[in-house]
């Protein structure tokens, strides 16, 4: 078959231009920006100045914190939504009306936007009237109420357990429809052997979703370093940059109108990104031929 | 197996608990939403003090917020760019899918790309200025489908390999064009993924505050900027945030409260094999 | 086969125009027929970059419509809002509010300015060297002449400092100490207070009827800045040309010993423990009702918050009162901060309407609309005279009597220096710095952050010396 003239290049033409007028164009002439002294201030004004941007970077202290705190963001959240997905997708896999009611329920915040979900939480954490702390002293708890979205030990996590209360009913979906895409022949087999449930789980059913965990890790992978919302909504970085984040950061920069120093920020941060997303999909390909 | 009767028994109930925590936040935004504000501010679980349920708060929202226009607007703006979304990436995929060549993988990476570039505000801002897209619906949904096109590439490239192959040939025996072979013939085995790819991008258009805040005027914002009038730097007015919350949501929390096996059987077939 | 891939080629041409002709918006709709969507979309946006103007969806025939760009702060309150809709009311047009959120309103004013892209018209707090003033019309009024001289400044173009840009609509605000009175007669503290010695006596005493000495809510960072920014004046302008050496980069605010010491009085009051525990976690909010209520004696604010205090708690209102921050060790210091008009109007040089909405400017600042959105917004109005009267708060008025007996200046990016506001394009990050003090850093620490971050900027800006 002659596949040139069974998928044309025209299929992917309308995708392509909007995609290069819009997201190539800005983002490779950003990528020069990232070498330039562009601010708001003398917008049509631009000089290169070299690494300068890079360098002013990586002394900044600032950065290292939204480093290390984008990094145990990430690791804490991809860790937490797909541990407790998973979790539930064992519990509702099976169809029933409770468990539906408890898919529908646990995916309602997926609909929600994240600065919305922000909004809710601070009233959440509110020291005095939240209803978390509220809740902690009505059972006797009062010792373990914090001043969550202040004190900077427990800052980032309360913000991570927002975002996987928030998502982890995304990675629950996924991970059910992927166990009902195992044939009941493996269970019905393994059961034969004799298999324990926890060697089942161990053997038929986590290999046999490779698939749902690569869509899940590579999303939250990605929203997980890409945070930003969250963190804007709540803390905004505060106090003192003890909670800053690469997004709230490069955001920061942005809105000083300091366009070419954020743009180097850009640069950074996505390469980032790329770096723990691709060595995932690498040892994931790696895992998928092994079986 | 009593024993084991009761530990599911224990394990429903806990269920049932943790689902509360699911619902509790929203159930706080809505029971504020109809309070007075002095109560709203309070910020508590339970029903008015005073028993009235004023949705009253409602009303004024819409009027001051200026509700049913920005409503128009998102439901332009979302459903429009979704539709551009799933016609191109899913003919794009279906390239990416099937040829193996330098292009079409440099064409995948290209679009894996965007799921991981910060959105360059200022640049894209300038290419609509020269455009004149600028302050146009057009220029918005451009943006939201261009935002949206990484995903979709990818959800879609994944589901269309479990496709067979032989398919297309046949079909193409048969006489279809490469066109009509895909749209005709392929795209409605895409269904499942398409469904997932729908409620993703229309959620994420839907939802959006940057892009329509830098990129076009207050005439053509939707739903989440209307918060704003509300949330105001000095004085807050919590009854109103919250009901204007609600409002904000309810359109997607609604689709998805009677269409939700639908979206959840779409989810999961689509995004498994993806 | 030849003529299939010719047919494709066709099909393939014909998406690119169509796409073409959504993204260029020229081409004729009839050729993207095969796509109704698309079509709605470019009809939508067509109309739009054709006409231009705003009146679209709104059904309110066929009255003219002039757009305010404004920040959430003003935007998602009263008074702005209603004056506006007095104004165009009068004018018989409409108007209508673009509300941006306040952290991205100056960068999103910038971008659209460079671009020509500004609405008719922009209501700021802003200062006019930090904004796009290029863009701005030259305004004319009966009311430019009888602009008071400390705000006149501000509302020149910074280039020819002779042109009138921008119109004062806020008060000339005060900021300072608000003070629950009946908590300061329990503890036997009296007012005026002069300098920081006997503002911490005064601290323990209040403390030592248990009640919180210093209300702090800086989990919104605007507001323990005010402790510093109503303060630090007097201490610049003691020193003849320090003002400008700062600005020149000469000298840095972390060497100036005063300085200093005022931050590090700041910080003293949490070391003491004369602050309340939640500091971090207090908002505004929870600030008015503990001044309001008495569960604290002192809470810096600026002059609005009177009107925020009568809207929500109008039978405790009378109990609170304004009074100098006195942070400074040296009494001699001692200044009532009053700042140039807190917000103004201004009009794009490329607004499509744009003598309508030069006349918008002149009839918000007419006795009708003023009397509106003073009632609102409380203040001393920025006029050397006008022939009626604009409501005041008593706060105002408290500052004014305290104001004979010491100068008054405006606070350090808004003072006038030799007649020049020579500080004013140094804020870096002064708020969040201030902030970091109440979060655990030092008061050094925290001077020097607030340097290096408008040293930076300076930079940005390329003022010399940085």
């Amino acid at each position: 078959m002659n596949s040139k003239k069974m998928y044309p290049v025209c299929l992917v033409i309308p995708a392509f231009l909007i995609y290069a007028v819009f997201f190539i164009v800005p983002n490779v002439s950003g990528l020069a920006l990232a070498f330039t002294d562009w601010n708001i201030y003398f917008f049509d004004d631009i000089h290169f100045n070299g690494l300068d941007n890079f360098i002013k970077l990586f002394h900044e202290e600032v950065f290292w914190i939204a480093l290390k705190n984008t990094f145990l963001f990430a690791v804490v959240t991809v860790m937490g939504k797909n541990l407790l997905g998973f979790l539930m997708a064992l519990l509702v896999a099976k169809t029933s009306k409770f468990n539906v009611y408890l898919r529908t329920v646990m995916f309602l915040p997926v609909t929600i936007s994240s600065i919305v979900v922000s909004i809710i939480f601070v009233s959440i954490y509110n020291p005095d009237m939240g209803i978390v702390n509220q809740f902690l002293r009505s059972v006797g708890l009062g010792g373990l109420a914090r001043q969550w979205l202040v004190d900077p030990k427990v800052a980032l996590g309360a913000v991570a357990a927002m975002e996987i209360w928030q998502w982890s009913g995304f990675n629950m979906v996924v991970f059910v429809a992927g166990m009902q895409s195992i044939p009941d022949d493996f269970f019905e087999a393994a059961r034969i052997d004799g298999a324990g449930r926890w060697q089942t789980l161990k053997c038929i059913t986590v290999p046999l979703m490779v698939q749902s965990f690569a869509v899940t890790f590579v999303f939250s992978i990605i929203s997980g370093f890409k945070v930003f919302a969250q963190i804007y909504g709540t803390t905004n970085g505060g106090p003192a940059d003890a909670t800053q984040v690469m997004g709230t950061f490069l955001f920061k920069s942005f809105s000083e109108g300091k366009l070419g120093y954020s743009a180097a920020v850009g640069v950074i941060f996505m390469f980032l990104i790329l770096i723990f997303s691709l060595a995932f999909l690498v040892i994931l390909k790696k895992k998928e031929v092994e079986y | 197996m009593k024993r084991k009767k009761i530990g599911r028994r224990l394990v429903n109930v806990l269920l049932f608990l943790l689902s509360i925590v699911y619902i509790i936040p929203v159930w706080m935004v809505f029971v504020n939403s109809v309070k007075r504000p002095a109560e709203a501010n309070v910020m508590g679980v339970s029903f008015p003090s005073d028993g009235v349920i004023r949705l009253g708060n409602y009303l004024d929202v819409i009027e001051k917020g200026g509700i049913v226009r920005a409503f128009m607007n998102g439901l332009l703006e979302a459903s429009l760019s979704v539709i551009i979304i799933i016609v191109t990436a899913s003919a794009c995929a279906f390239y990416i899918a099937r040829v193996k060549s330098k292009i079409s993988n440099g064409l995948f990476y290209m679009f894996i790309m965007g799921l991981v570039v910060p959105v360059a505000f200022i640049p894209t801002y300038l290419v609509l200025n020269v455009l004149h897209l600028l302050n146009t619906y057009t220029g918005i949904i451009l943006i939201f489908t261009t935002y949206g096109l990484p995903m979709a590439v990818f959800l879609y490239t994944g589901f269309i390999k479990t496709v067979p192959r032989e398919l297309d040939e046949a079909a193409f025996i048969d006489g279809c064009g490469p066109i009509r072979l895909f749209y005709q013939i392929i795209f409605p085995l895409l269904k499942p993924v398409t469904m997932t790819i729908f409620i993703l991008s229309f959620i994420g258009a839907w939802n959006d505050v940057m892009i329509p805040m830098f990129f076009s005027n207050s005439g053509k914002w939707a739903l989440p900027l209307t918060v704003y009038n509300f949330y105001g730097g000095y004085v807050k007015s919590w009854n109103y945030i919250f009901a204007d919350i609600i409002i904000t949501i309810s359109p997607l929390l609604l689709v998805y409260i009677f269409a939700q096996k639908y979206v959840i059987a779409g989810m999961t077939a689509g995004a498994v094999k993806g | 086969m030849m003529k299939k891939g010719l047919k494709n080629k066709i099909l393939a041409a014909a998406f690119s125009v169509m796409l073409a002709g959504m993204t260029g918006c020229s081409v004729d709709t009839g050729t993207a027929s095969s796509a109704g969507e698309t079509k709605a979309a470019e009809e939508a946006g067509g109309t739009e970059t054709a006409g231009g103007t705003e009146n679209t969806e709104e059904t309110q025939g066929s009255k003219e419509t002039l757009t305010v760009m404004i920040g959430s702060g003003d935007g998602g309150g009263e008074a702005a809002k209603t004056a506006f809709n007095k104004a165009a009311d009068i004018m018989g047009i409409n108007v209508e509010l673009s509300i941006f959120p306040d952290d991205q309103f100056l960068n999103v004013l910038n971008t659209k300015g460079a671009t020509g892209n500004l609405d008719d018209l922009i209501f700021v707090s802003y200062s006019l060297p930090d904004l796009p003033y290029n863009e701005l019309a030259e305004l004319d009024g009966d009311w430019v002449d009888n602009v008071t001289d400390v705000s006149k400044q501000f509302l020149l173009n910074p280039d020819d400092r002779q042109t009138v840009i921008m119109a004062p609509m806020g008060a000339e605000s005060n900021m300072g100490l608000a003070y629950n009175k009946e908590v300061l007669e329990n503890a036997g503290v009296e007012l005026p207070i002069l300098d920081y010695a006997s503002f911490m006596e005064a601290c323990e005493k209040i403390k030592a009827t248990g009640v919180t000495p210093v209300y702090v809510s800086a989990k919104e960072t605007w507001t323990p800045q005010i402790l510093l920014l109503s303060s630090m004046t007097s201490t610049i302008m003691k020193e003849d040309g320090l003002a400008q050496k700062l600005a020149a980069n000469q000298v840095k605010p972390q060497d100036i010993q005063r300085l200093q010491d005022m931050w590090a009085n700041v910080a003293a009051l949490k070391e003491m423990g004369y602050i309340n525990e939640d500091h971090m976690s207090a908002t505004h909010d929870m600030g008015k009702k503990a001044i309001a209520e008495g569960s604290a004696g002192f809470y810096a604010v600026t002059d609005a918050a009177y009107g925020e205090i009568q809207s929500e708690y109008p039978d405790l209102v009378e109990g609170v009162g304004l009074t100098i921050t006195p942070m400074w060790n040296d009494a001699e210091l001692a200044f009532v901060m009053t700042n140039r008009t807190s917000r103004t109007l201004a009009v794009s040089r490329k607004s499509k309407n744009l003598e309508l909405a030069r006349e918008f400017v002149n009839t918000c600042l007419s006795e009708e609309v003023l009397t509106v959105y003073y009632e609102l917004s409380p203040g001393a109005a920025p006029f050397k005279s006008l022939d009626y009267e604009l409501t005041t708060s008593p706060w105002n008025a408290q500052m004014q009597e305290l104001a004979k007996e010491m100068p008054s200046y405006g606070d350090w990016a808004n003072a006038l220096f030799d007649g020049e506001a020579v500080l004013n394009p140094f804020w870096g990050d002064f708020d969040l710095n201030v902030q970091s003090m109440f979060s655990g850093k030092t008061s050094q620490e925290a001077i020097e952050g607030w340097y290096k971050k408008y040293a930076d900027d300076a930079k940005a800006k390329r003022l010399e010396g940085f």
